[in-house]
């Protein structure tokens, strides 16, 4: 800090007395202007001081200018996409910013420069996984320039279907996901290798990697996994421990696929054929369940053919704690129980086709209407989940949906849960197939169909059959809508977003040819529910157009 | 003549009206569009019929919508429809009815001022006026000398109690000073006063520069006392420094008149008065390679007010700039304006950073109250190093720092190659306003 400055902070009252100069000719100009006060002169001495300072500033120079971006390999999408893309990176419409990233992609484009700080500052891992491709060379080059932008840095690899030549290097250095991929490849043509792989990294893997490489497991799982298993069931993560004990029952071989089935095997007993009296007093109880929940209305429940007895174990054995089996049972249900519930729930469904000489949906069927409806159907729920056994899925959906009431509070969330991971194992074909057969109905509960949890597992783009049968089904809904007053007609946010982006092609000039009467008409005759279904089309509706020009400006 | 779309938001008088205005920009709401060199129209369907016609020589809009706001958002409809897409609306010969009369009523109403203007002075009138004008600027003269002598004798106490006692000082420290500069008519001096709240304990240097501010503002009240033996152009200036403001009748009665291809290479609003929102941009002018300056005021309190004069980044104006009275002429404002096209790479600028410099030590030199120095430098870099500093370098390697830390978009748009940057430079740093690279002008701040 110079004299003056100090002179100035401190104070000329406190100052060592004397005026401080600047050391120019400014000095000589301020005394030739003749002022008296010490503090009046410092003050003209500095404004001049800054006033030639301010005319005399010299830059810095730099040593060298840093290399800039590699030149670009793909072409820069057109100005009329950077308009429609703009407004959607700014956004937050999940499912359209990934159906745009996905657009570019497809029609290898990169984005225009002035959009790259828009795509680099992208949060969700999904719309990042869009775009990533978008990037071309100035992006990637962006990114190493910038802390926040590593996510970008990342190189991901191409895997097809078949195991690259250099898989074991990606598995070694790789991205997360592509380690899973490769590591999934390596297991369909080598469980042998692809054990080893997963046993040489365990220990310094993250738990939710651990979860998902053990999770691989589950192809062409047998005896010889067994070793690796046990020593997983050790681990620090409750769900690896719940994942590898999951997967050791279903190992056929294994000592605990054994202990189960002995304790579970005599607690059902299966009979063809139903007493008349048991058919009416069962038919009147159906009646009487209110149906809450959406799904519940595609759920169809078929007649039983056959009689399932369940029989309550008398005591809680303490061998079964070491296997997970818990003795408290949640609200609602009684612990008897819930033993019976757990150790069914630790059976190879298949056991009882075997064993009863019967199909699933007869099993099922005739588990609904039993006395034990409750512990037997949520059991054999946790069994075709533990087991992934393919042909259960469709009739359990159907009861775990039909229960409804009878659902234990204190299991409401664990049967929700179950039946979202059903529904995404079920066969998309036996998903549409319900829901469309729900739409013909045409009746009030239409809309109730419009199920987003449903919507969001099934494979896009949907089959056209599908997506026309869905947006007829919206259509006559809206049309309704003006004068409704009903709570329940009120429009789901969360499902007209999915089907924008999930409808294919073909179907979009339907949806823009319309008529959708909600959008004509007096909005100020509505009621409030008219409104929203209004302002959900109108939105819908301007989401299609959007698809529908993105598709046409990129040349897709 | 091409419009982007920022420049269109730009033009929106907030970010609402912006908005609004995208949503109508959709070809299904419009019907008969046209346009032709001199203007461009189009019916939009809103809640009615709403006839919407531009005027392309300064960008006035007007609609038959009940809206209060300028543009509303059916002409920014329009707007965005143009930006998107020139080819959207197809040339026509003539325009239709309601937008021929508009036309054809400003026309008239510039003539009418024109004719005006040129018009003779009743003498009586125009004596008593200046007898009148006269009076008026005695006695803000002794206003004016009297708030300077308070004013001085406060700067005095700082430096005698000295500058450590108001480093904690909040901005009511200043403001209050700033209050009595206002009162006693020098409100030039008061909002540089008040801009002196930030500096105070902003960093290591922030002694030597408030003393330097401190010291400029005694230069001045030193030089208001001496008017007389004053450069008359230097009078201007100190006058307009310490807060006599002319109008723009007088500013194109008296400034000097320079007719070029003004191009206008960058814009910024000042939010940080309470009361006003200014907008300031930069010109060059291509064959003078004068460097200007508009500055335009917004009052905040009121819902719907708008700038003078439509001031669009981006675009080259051939016309007239009226410039304010001074030692080394920077403000302007427009005088007349003949077309209007969008700004092109090959436009003058400064080639390298020294250039630029000179240019300001060259106004100093004449005007030292100068404070600000903006223009466009031609094919600078972004640089950003590892501790997140920026600066902006020339061929030569020469570097300017840059205000604030998230250049990104700059650097994006740049690549890393040299590209032309325009921006407002205070002596210390460079606030970066715009890029003009393969002719695409991209400016940076978010207006409004």
């Amino acid at each position: 800090m110079d004299e003056m400055t100090k002179l100035a902070l401190i104070g000329t009252s406190r100052g060592a007395g004397g005026h401080a100069k600047t050391g120019t000719p400014v000095d000589a100009l301020v005394e030739k202007a003749g002022v008296a006060e010490a503090e009046r002169a410092l003050l003209l001495r500095a404004g001049s001081a800054a006033m030639m300072a301010a005319g005399a500033v010299t830059p810095t120079t730099l040593d060298i200018l840093p290399p800039p971006a590699p030149p670009e390999t793909l072409p820069e999408c057109p100005p009329a996409v950077a308009t429609v893309i703009e407004p959607l990176l700014a956004g937050s419409e999940r499912e359209l910013q990934i159906l745009a990233g996905n657009y570019v992609q497809q029609a290898g484009m990169r984005v225009s420069p002035n959009l790259l700080t828009m795509v680099l500052d992208l949060r969700i891992n999904d719309v990042r996984e869009a775009w990533r491709h978008t990037l071309g060379e100035r992006g990637r080059w962006l990114a190493t320039l910038n802390p926040e932008w590593k996510w970008a840095r990342e190189i991901r690899v191409e895997i097809g279907e078949s195991l690259p030549a250099n898989a074991k290097q990606i598995w070694d250095e790789g991205h997360a996901n592509d380690r899973l991929a490769v590591l999934k490849l390596a297991r369909q043509a080598d469980p042998a290798v692809a054990r080893e792989w997963v046993r040489e990294t365990w220990k310094s893997e993250k738990a939710e990697n651990r979860l998902e490489f053990l999770g691989t497991f589950a192809e062409k799982l047998s005896a010889d996994d067994e070793p690796f298993l046990v020593e997983a069931l050790t681990d620090r993560s409750a769900n690896v421990k719940q994942l590898a004990a999951d997967l050791l029952l279903r190992v056929p071989t294994s000592a605990l696929a054994a202990r189960s089935r002995e304790r579970a095997a005599d607690l059902l007993a299966y009979q063809a054929g139903v007493t008349a009296k048991k058919k009416a007093e069962k038919g009147a109880k159906s009646a009487k369940k209110v149906r809450r929940r959406s799904l519940a209305n595609l759920a169809k429940m078929p007649a039983p053919t056959g009689t399932l007895t369940a029989t309550l174990p008398n005591a809680f054995d303490k061998t079964w704690a070491n296997d997970g089996i818990t003795d408290d049972a949640p609200v609602g249900l009684g612990k008897k129980s819930w033993w019976l519930l757990q150790l069914i729930g630790r059976v190879d469904p298949n056991f009882w086709v075997t064993k009863f000489n019967a199909t699933p949906t007869e099993i099922v069927s005739a588990a609904f209407v039993s006395d034990d409806a409750p512990a037997v159907v949520i059991g054999l729920s946790q069994a075709v989940r533990r087991f992934d056994a393919k042909a259960w899925i469709g009739p359990v959906w159907d009861a775990l949906n039909s229960l409804d009431d009878l659902v234990p509070n204190g299991l409401y969330s664990e049967v929700y849960e179950t039946i979202e991971t059903l529904t995404k194992q079920m066969p998309p074909a036996e998903i549409e197939t319900r829901m469309m057969a729900a739409l013909a109905g045409g009746n009030d509960e239409m809309l109730e169909m419009l199920d987003a949890s449903v919507f969001a597992v099934l494979p896009r783009p949907w089959r056209p059959e599908f997506a026309r049968a869905v947006v007829a089904g919206i259509r006559e809904i809206s049309a309704k809508a003006k004068d409704s007053r009903s709570y329940s007609s009120y429009p789901d946010s969360f499902s007209l977003p999915i089907v924008a982006v999930a409808i294919p092609r073909e179907c979009l000039a339907d949806v823009l040819a319309g008529p959708w009467a909600i959008l004509d008409g007096d909005e100020d005759k509505f009621s409030w529910v008219g409104h929203e279904w209004r302002r959900e089309i109108t939105k819908f509706v301007d989401r299609i157009r959007t698809r529908q020009t993105l598709l046409e400006t990129l040349g897709l | 003549m091409t419009l982007t779309a920022d420049q269109v938001t730009a033009l929106a008088p907030d970010p609402g009206s912006a908005n609004n205005g995208k949503k109508t920009a959709k070809p299904g709401n419009w019907a008969n569009l046209g346009r032709n060199d001199a203007a461009m129209w189009g019916q939009c369907k809103g809640s009615a019929l709403y006839n919407v016609a531009v005027d392309m020589s300064d960008w006035t809009t007007k609609c038959s919508c009940p809206s209060r706001k300028f543009p509303c958002k059916h002409a920014l409809g329009l707007l965005y429809l143009f930006a998107q897409s020139a080819t959207a609306i197809p040339t026509a010969a003539d325009p239709p009815d309601y937008a021929a009369k508009w036309l054809e009523g400003r026309q008239q109403k510039a003539e009418k001022k024109a004719t005006k203007a040129a018009e003779p002075v009743d003498p009586k009138k125009a004596a008593k006026a200046a007898e009148k004008a006269l009076e008026t600027a005695a006695k803000r003269h002794q206003t004016i000398l009297a708030g300077l002598d308070n004013f001085d004798l406060w700067m005095n106490d700082l430096i005698r109690n000295g500058l450590a006692t108001i480093e904690s000082e909040g901005p009511d420290f200043w403001d209050a000073q700033a209050g009595r500069l206002v009162d006693a008519q020098a409100g030039g001096l008061a909002s540089r006063l008040r801009r002196l709240a930030s500096i105070t304990g902003s960093g290591p240097q922030w002694p030597a520069q408030i003393l330097g501010e401190l010291g400029r503002f005694a230069m001045l009240s030193h030089a208001y006392r001496r008017l007389d033996s004053l450069d008359e152009k230097l009078r201007d200036d100190v006058r307009q420094t310490v807060g006599i403001n002319i109008n723009q009748a007088e500013v194109e009665a008296r400034g000097e008149i320079v007719a070029d291809q003004w191009h206008i290479v960058g814009q910024w609003i000042d939010d940080d008065d309470i009361r006003v929102t200014a907008q300031r941009s930069w010109l060059i002018g291509e064959t003078t390679g004068r460097v200007a300056l508009i500055v335009q005021y917004k009052p905040k309190n009121i819902g719907n007010a708008r700038y003078p004069d439509i001031i669009a980044a981006g675009t080259t104006v051939t016309g007239e700039l009226a410039f304010y009275p001074s030692a080394f002429p920077l403000r302007a404002i427009v005088k007349s304006r003949a077309a209007t096209i969008s700004i092109s790479d090959n436009i003058r600028g400064f080639e390298t950073i020294d250039a630029f410099l000179h240019g300001m030590t060259d106004a100093i030199t004449k005007q030292p109250w100068i404070d600000r120095w903006g223009s466009l430098l031609k094919s600078v870099t972004p640089v950003v190093n590892a501790d997140g500093d920026w600066v902006i370098a020339d061929r030569d390697r020469s570097a300017l720092p840059l205000l604030g830390r998230d250049h990104w978009r700059i650097l994006a748009l740049s690549g890393g190659h040299p590209v032309n940057l325009s921006g407002e430079w205070d002596g210390q740093f460079l606030r970066p306003l715009a890029v003009l690279y393969e002719n695409r002008f991209t400016l940076l701040s978010s207006l409004v």
